[in-house]
């Protein structure tokens, strides 16, 4: 009798402990407030994907992105954003190398949720994507997502002329130089 | 005995014990060797060329014929027209347009007339395991690499040959380093020490072993602690205050054995340096050759590529005064990335290293040490067969080159892939082929040939039991006659 009440305490304070980091990350989300007047009414740069719904919460990597290819921030900003959401994935994913990123498609399937957590970082029909699924520049251009270790990837924007490879290119290193 | 004492002295217990027990197991290893008898008087070595970057080696080695259509549908842009590849006689395949020499040499045509010193491995790559299909591949079956599709993990996983990954790094040839060097270097007695593993290339994981590294040259020999060489009076008292500074207080100072270790060793890689460069400088001759007017005369290109297989001739020549029966040598030619205008820079490429690899072995030819040497390639992985537009990005599987005296020219080993995009060896994102071969079964072959015994294999080869029996009395490949 002693021992199955024992066994009831224990398995309570086990129960509340599983539901604190789900307290947490739900305080987190709403403590950030409905995005700002400014950042609802600015025009998403890329046209593709549709709009997403006003009932949607912004998971930590959409906050990241908050004001991707907008217009009036210089355009290394976008890489940089793009960087940090990349930088939280790895650090989140521990196992992230089952699901190895060698290109853009990989990067991005991966942030999509085909990732060992099976957690979506980014949804489908973000303005980040293309209407196929790859990450795109401010321009519409593919980034070239390129591993030079499975932690780190360098990021290319073609650029305004939309060619990889050319002078006009943006490159972030892993190291975000 | 306090516990602290205790420590201590277990410590130094279990130094002097490995030492022993070293001595032991070495003595033990050359009785091994010696009642083999296999090794004889022949000298070898192993040349590696690293083409860092990941080599599109499915525009390299290319299907003809029946196949030709279809690389050419995967290639798209990228294709290289039938007519324009190099002829490999007797089988289905051509080579890139840039490759005349190699050709040359797997035909045995040319200079290399009734010599076919080159064959080539299809669809081989880093693998822990075999992977029976597609299917395993994308179910999660069967225990993959570690981040594949990267540079630098895949380049360590060459190296290394274990792609599970390692928690102290060691290279494959480094750990063969490990086995052989004491038991078939036998030459080096009397407290002469020169290592086996030499890299024209700075330092690599492939040949860094537990207690076996690699000596690192360059295209001009041994890099001197003084900055340059010379009998200068200047430079000679500069070396000596060198010497001083790394000796004395070694002895005076320091009790801890580690820190006299590493002073030791800095002063006798100088040592090294010096005995080393002795030789390198005057290589004298072979089989009535001067070694140094064979390698200046040799049609090596006009490309920095060229000053690391120049001196890995002189380094191979010098093998006896170096009292070497194995050695390896590490080249490591990069710029292979070609995500963008691969057909042009991958056809000058191609082009230097096809006139190195046959310069190289005209001069192995010259100096009687054909038979003596093999060399061959690896690369970070092979590249997707789909065109970017303009290049090709990561991939896995690939083609490679094998060449010397040793080997069965004339031969492509190992099952070429289909080349159907999301065909039934493509993995996904646009012409990913999965390995039938392992980089494992490749590297077993030449160490066999090099002179590691049936029960050292898993040591350096930890997942060579996957794939292949080491006590098997046939070769895991083929390609060596």
């Amino acid at each position: 009798m002693k021992i199955n009440r024992r066994l009831f305490v224990l398995g309570l304070i086990l129960a509340l402990a599983s539901l604190v980091p789900l307290a947490w990350m739900f305080l987190i989300v709403t403590s950030k407030g409905p995005p700002s007047p400014r950042e609802a009414s600015r025009e998403p740069a890329i046209p593709d994907g549709p709009p997403i719904p006003t009932s949607h919460i912004p998971t930590a990597s959409e906050r990241l992105l908050e004001g991707y290819a907008d217009p009036s921030t210089p355009p290394i900003e976008d890489l940089k954003k793009v960087q940090r959401v990349v930088a939280g994935y790895f650090s989140v994913v521990k196992d992230a190398s089952r699901f190895p990123i060698g290109g853009n498609a990989d990067l991005a399937a991966a942030l999509r949720g085909e990732n060992p957590n099976r957690e979506t970082y980014l949804p489908e029909g973000h303005p980040v994507f293309s209407k196929d699924g790859l990450l795109i520049d401010r321009w519409g251009s593919p980034l070239v997502v390129h591993p030079e270790a499975w932690t780190q990837l360098e990021l290319r924007s073609a650029g305004p002329d939309k060619i990889a490879y050319t002078s006009d290119d943006l490159v972030m290193k892993p190291s975000g130089k | 005995m306090n516990r602290r004492r205790f420590l201590g002295e277990a410590s130094c217990a279990a130094i002097g014990s490995t030492s022993v027990l070293s001595t032991l197991l070495n003595l033990t290893m050359a009785n091994h060797a010696a009642a083999q008898g296999g090794f004889g008087t022949q000298r070898k070595t192993l040349v590696c060329v690293f083409l860092s970057g990941g080599c599109d080696t499915f525009n390299l080695l290319v299907p003809t014929g029946a196949g030709y259509s279809e690389y050419a549908a995967a290639r798209s842009n990228l294709a290289i027209p039938q007519a324009q590849l190099r002829t490999l006689t007797g089988t289905n395949f051509g080579l890139h347009p840039s490759c005349s020499k190699l050709a040359e040499m797997f035909n045995g045509t040319g200079s290399f007339v009734g010599k076919k010193r080159v064959s080539m491995l299809a669809n081989v790559g880093t693998l822990i395991e075999p992977i029976p299909s597609k299917t395993a591949y994308l179910n999660g079956s069967v225990a993959l690499p570690k981040a594949l599709f990267s540079h630098r993990d895949q380049i360590e996983q060459w190296q290394t040959s274990v792609p599970q990954g390692m928690q102290v790094l060691s290279g494959w040839g480094g750990r063969a380093a490990d086995i052989i060097h004491s038991t078939l270097n036998t030459e080096q007695t009397g407290g002469f020490y020169m290592p086996m593993n030499f890299s024209v290339a700075g330092n690599s994981a492939f040949q860094i072993g537990q207690s076996e590294g690699q000596f690192v040259i360059t295209g001009s020999g041994a890099l001197a602690f003084t900055g340059s060489t010379g009998d200068s009076a200047s430079l000679q008292a500069k070396q000596s205050v060198i010497e001083q500074t790394v000796e004395s207080p070694i002895e005076q100072h320091y009790s801890n054995l580690f820190q006299r270790t590493h002073g030791r060793i800095t002063a006798n890689s100088m040592a090294r340096g010096e005995e080393f460069q002795q030789h390198f400088s005057s290589p004298g001759t072979l089989n009535g050759q001067d070694v140094n007017t064979v390698v200046a005369n040799a049609p090596f290109p006009n490309h920095w590529i060229s000053a690391q297989f120049r001196a890995a001739v002189k380094t191979i020549a010098i093998r006896q005064q170096l009292k070497l029966m194995r050695q390896t040598m590490f080249i490591d030619f990069g710029g292979w990335d070609h995500h963008a205008e691969l057909l042009e820079n991958h056809a000058s490429m191609l082009a230097i290293l096809d006139g190195a690899l046959y310069a190289f072995q005209l001069c192995l030819e010259t100096l009687g040490l054909a038979n003596d040497v093999i060399t061959f390639t690896a690369s970070d992985f092979g590249r997707t067969l789909r065109s970017n537009g303009q290049g090709t990005d990561h991939a896995w599987s690939g083609n490679q080159i094998v060449m010397g005296g040793p080997v069965a020219g004339g031969l492509i080993r190992g099952s070429f892939p289909s080349l159907v995009i999301e065909g039934n060896d493509d993995v996904g994102r646009g012409g990913r082929i999965f390995p039938k071969l392992s980089a494992d079964q490749y590297f077993c072959e030449l160490l066999r040939w090099f002179g590691v015994t049936a029960g050292d294999m898993d040591e350096v080869l930890p997942n060579i039991r996957n794939f292949y029996d080491p006590y098997s009395s046939s070769n895991p490949v083929g390609f060596l006659a």
